[in-house]
């Protein structure tokens, strides 16, 4: 078993959306944790990446139920907004970020009318309509009608687009795309029917739906036989169009409309390549940033990553954009997402990686993608320690800063050689209880483990919310000892396990210092290493060298996960 | 030793008299230098340093510190005067024994010496019945019984 710190482990499939939330211009991302019901809204300053609590939606149940939810700007105010239909009664709720930065919901209506929705129909989100606003079309294959859902405010209300009865059912597998592919402000909505090789064209006037016979494409032969499809705006020309690379001569054709006419052009071969449709990850987006969606691909093979982008004329052209190899293998399963985090005007490369809970961030500058570390949302272990802050000291934002930092610390030196996640428990101000205010300058005699004084046996008691093997670490004002003022001390009651340590700005390493001790090592003479008895520690950060991590490891205080 | 050489020497997370080996007279300059300069816990190792050089001059930085900001040097004043043979100016020891920090009244009584005069052990008695924290009343009359 394998336990994490912080969020856990994010790559457990929950869901997470990727958007404008709080409109502020760049894209956030967003995920919601089924064991809390918590969202949890990630913002990027610079390639930054730092988290805050937006929600609670316990009262909803459990929404990664398989309910569907879509992340768009459905009541136009310029945010992105959350959307959930629930089958259980038909309700549609719509959640809206305030000014507050929370999310709050609203009841946006009930298609009970309709019967169950959620049937396997499909859906499509976009702005049919060309208001500036995100409208949900379904189509039922039942009777073959189409129902386009538009907001007036948070209020959902749905009309009969049209009916498609005439081209059979439209739901048997054939492709349909949506996007602006006319570049009249209005969502299309276009399919391709493998049967007689026609591409059909839906535009809306008014809510209705009409329909256009956009071209034929019996010249290439099958189309539809698996290979990749994207839809982007490739030539930069405002309308959306449709790209597909057949892996049979490593042609690329680009397909792009003048009105409602389908028409393709050769748009470059990637013979030298070889197969590209491998099950290698392509993204399409603006990683340039002038306005045209770029074609991104990276090969597991040598880890390089290409980007391809249309030039003037009309061809395909492709630079090595770098390579990975520095992070192993990255198409390993791990999450990625492709939105303008940093603001950049680009589109970025996002990953998560569940095997240390690093998330890192790639922007491109010219066609060179370039890496950052953004966060840590919680390191992985195969035993788990727990460790309570309580301070003598009243806990003032730059105290909570700097117990945060040492926390900080620890868990990543723990979890990085020794498999250990450390757990953070409960923080406590202790300075407004008067009995204990002599101990925030705590007689610790001689600070021998095992030997203890009244001022650490009484400070000791207070385990507030700790468990039994939990490490209580006690924030005081000064340590008095027999030879001197100390900074840290592990000296501890049996069955109390904790430290006390002071506030040292120079000493990130204090905490691990002394809970290493708590765990049973002892000191050493060289300074390259946690437990060498000085904060001059050198070569940062500190070694914990194997033996050591075996010695925590089989503290009884380390737990299995 | 300069300042920067006392610093590496005195930054031990749990001190041992080695920690102040080789540390002397003439580095009282560079130890006054520490407290003036250096955080909190540092100026408070430079304390306890100046309590094993015990010379007059280290003693009266000692009881020049008795009036610094920050109470985890004061507490070091009072905790090194306890534990170490040396005698601080009455003015100094009633500093301390009038602390408004309570970690500093907490340490402050036995650095009472039989030394010093009849002002500070009346201020000692008047911990040992009236301050309001119980551990600075048992510290003062258990500094009373010495001088019985």
């Amino acid at each position: 078993m394998t336990c994490y710190t912080g969020f856990g482990n994010l790559g457990d499939h929950r869901p997470f959306f990727t958007g404008d939330f709080n409109g502020d211009g760049k894209s956030e991302i967003l995920f919601y944790t089924p064991a809390d019901h918590n969202w949890w809204l990630g913002t990027f300053n610079g390639n930054t990446l730092t988290w805050a609590l937006v929600g609670n939606t316990a009262g909803f149940g459990n929404l990664a139920d398989g309910r569907p939810i879509w992340a768009a700007d459905f009541t136009g105010t310029g945010n992105v907004d959350i959307l959930f239909y629930f089958p259980g009664d038909k309700n549609w709720w719509i959640g809206q970020f305030g000014a507050n930065g929370l999310l709050t919901w609203s009841l946006a209506g009930n298609t009970s009318g309709f019967g169950q929705v959620w049937d396997g129909r499909p859906f499509w989100i976009g702005d049919f309509t060309g208001d500036g606003k995100s409208d949900v079309l379904f189509y039922y294959p039942g009777d073959h009608n189409w129902w386009l859902g538009s907001f007036s405010g948070t209020t959902l209300s749905w009309k009969l687009a049209g009916n498609t009865g005439g081209f059979g059912n439209v739901a048997d597998g054939r492709p349909i795309w949506a996007g602006d592919f006319t570049g009249t402000g209005s969502w299309e909505v276009l399919f391709y029917y493998p049967g007689d090789m026609n591409w059909w064209l839906g535009s809306f006037s008014n809510g209705v739906l009409s329909w256009n016979l956009a071209g034929n494409t019996r010249g290439f032969g099958q189309v539809w036989d698996g290979r990749p499809f994207w839809i982007g705006d490739f030539n930069g020309d405002g309308k959306a169009d449709v790209l597909f690379h057949f892996p049979g001569d490593h042609n690329w054709w680009l397909g792009t409309f003048s009105g409602t006419t389908l028409s393709w052009s050769l748009a470059g071969n990637t013979a030298g390549f070889g197969n590209v449709a491998d099950g290698r990850p392509i993204w399409v987006a603006d990683f340039a940033g002038v306005a045209k969606t770029d074609i991104l691909f990276y090969f597991p093979g040598d880890r390089n990553w290409w980007l391809g982008q249309f030039g003037a004329n009309g061809q395909i052209a492709w630079s090595l954009a770098g390579n990975t190899t520095g992070f192993g293998q990255v198409w390993d399963g791990r999450p990625f997402w492709i939105k303008d985090f940093n603001g950049g005007g680009k589109a970025d490369v996002l990953f998560y990686f569940p095997g240390d809970g690093n998330w890192w961030i790639g922007s491109f500058s010219g066609t060179t993608l370039n890496w950052a570390l953004a966060a840590n949302t919680g390191r992985p272990g195969s035993q788990r320690i727990t460790i309570h802050f309580k301070s003598l000291l009243q806990l003032t934002q730059a105290r909570l800063n700097y117990l945060a930092d040492q926390y900080a610390a620890m868990e990543e030196l723990y979890a990085g050689g020794g498999n250990i996640a450390t757990f953070r428990g409960t923080t406590e101000d202790l300075s407004g209880n008067a009995a204990l205010t002599a101990l925030s300058d705590l007689n610790v005699g001689s600070c021998l483990l095992g030997s203890t004084t009244t001022d650490q046996n009484t400070l000791f008691q207070q385990r507030n919310n700790a468990g039994a093997n939990d490490i209580v670490v006690y924030l005081c004002n000064s340590l008095i000892g027999g030879a001197g003022n100390f900074v840290g001390c592990a000296s501890h009651p049996a069955s109390q396990p904790g430290c006390a340590i002071v506030e040292v700005d120079a000493a990130r390493w204090l905490t691990s210092h002394e809970v290493g001790h708590v765990l049973g090592l002892l000191h050493v003479s060289n300074t390259d290493r946690l437990m060498n008895p000085t904060i001059g520690w050198t070569n940062l950060p500190p070694d914990l060298v194997q033996s050591e991590f075996q010695t925590m490891l089989d503290s009884s205080l380390s737990i299995p996960c | 030793m300069t300042a920067a050489e006392l610093r590496a020497q005195l930054s031990v997370i749990e001190p041992t008299e080695a920690m102040y080996a080789g540390i002397a007279a003439s580095d009282v300059p560079a130890l006054q230098q520490l407290i003036a300069q250096g955080e909190g816990w540092l100026a408070a190792r430079a304390v306890f340093a100046l309590s094993r050089v015990g010379t007059g001059e280290a003693i009266a930085a000692m009881a020049g510190a008795v009036t610094d900001s920050r109470s985890p040097v004061r507490v070091a004043v009072a905790a090194a005067a306890s534990q170490r043979p040396i005698v601080l100016p009455d003015t100094a020891i009633i500093h301390l024994l009038r602390d408004k920090d309570v970690g500093v009244r907490k340490f402050a009584p036995q650095a009472v010496k039989p030394e010093n005069g009849s002002e500070p052990r009346a201020e000692l008695t008047r911990l040992a019945t009236h301050d309001e924290v119980p551990v600075i009343r048992q510290n003062a009359a258990e500094a009373l019984r010495k001088f019985r």
